[in-house]
């Protein structure tokens, strides 16, 4: 990161098949080794097959499974005094947006043995359903952050 | 550009993009299947995003209906190629009215894209990545 200004926001194109700038992020997150094809390709089979297994609309299924990963605070450690406390922040939009997508598709990689775009579809229909590893992870982070709330008083 | 062939006119472009060159004709006509080097687009590039990137200067000026697109596209990979496509219908369209140049540089698609492949420099690794340094 560089140390003389802020990095500047980038604004990405909508992804090609639904003009989601969301989704767009998503792709780009999903991408490895800058084969935008190759990741474009997961994800819209992986909507094919959410298509097929659950009836529903699967960018709906998508921005639902995103609502239900994304969280609201996080714990910081803060040094005071020799003690290092977990202090509960309050994040930014563009903070908690990319620890979802993190979140989303680190679950979906860690289900081995299956193709990647069954591992995201199944994935993002069980975070649709407020269930998956992703949710479970946002859910942990807001007891830590509850846990700590006594800390709050240290956030800067 | 204005040209004839076989009694018909059409307004002329050439598309560039990476190593790929597309060669563009439009024909005033209703519509009409796009052709890409003799074959229906959704023959040649068998993916949707791939074909919605051809359509898309034409999309933003509201005007796919009264083009019939025939291209000859050369070199480089399939997504090159149809960025270089794009390219050309836009620069076929300025050809066609110019005062649709300025709509169409908002969206982009007048610029060449003038991104190519670095080449190779010797006593380098790749284009940039030096050997590892050892002291001695």
């Amino acid at each position: 990161m560089s140390r003389r200004r802020r990095p500047e926001r980038r604004i990405v194109a909508p992804d090609p098949m639904y003009r989601n700038v969301e989704l767009s992020r998503f792709i780009n997150c999903v991408m490895q080794r800058g084969k935008k094809t190759t990741a474009q390709r997961i994800i819209y089979n992986a909507f094919d097959l959410i298509r097929d297994q659950s009836n529903r609309e699967p960018l709906e299924v998508f921005q639902q499974a995103m609502r239900n990963a994304t969280p609201a605070v996080e714990v910081r450690p803060k040094r005071v005094g020799g003690a290092t406390y977990q202090v509960p922040t309050e994040l930014r939009p563009s903070r908690s947006e990319a620890l979802a997508i993190r979140w989303l598709i680190r679950g979906a990689r860690s289900r081995k043995g299956v193709p990647m775009r069954r591992g995201l579809a199944d994935e993002l229909m069980e975070a649709a359903r407020g269930e998956g590893s992703a949710v479970r992870r946002k859910d942990e982070l807001h007891r830590m952050a509850e846990a700590n709330r006594a800390f709050v008083h240290y956030r800067r | 550009m204005v040209g004839t062939a076989a009694e018909q006119e059409y307004y002329y472009g050439t598309g560039k993009r990476k190593t790929s060159i597309a060669k563009v004709r439009l024909y005033l006509d209703d519509g009409g299947p796009t052709i890409v080097n003799g074959k229906p687009v959704d023959e040649y590039f068998g993916w949707r995003p791939w074909q919605d990137i051809i359509q898309e200067p034409l999309r933003v000026i509201e005007m796919a209906n009264r083009f019939r697109v025939m291209v000859r596209v050369i070199g480089g990979g399939v997504h090159s190629q149809a960025q270089a496509i794009r390219h050309g219908v836009a620069r076929a369209l300025v050809a066609y009215d110019p005062g649709l140049k300025g709509e169409l540089r908002r969206h982009g698609f007048i610029t060449r894209d003038a991104r190519i492949k670095e080449s190779k420099k010797y006593g380098l690794k790749r284009a940039r990545r030096a050997p590892q340094y050892t002291k001695r």
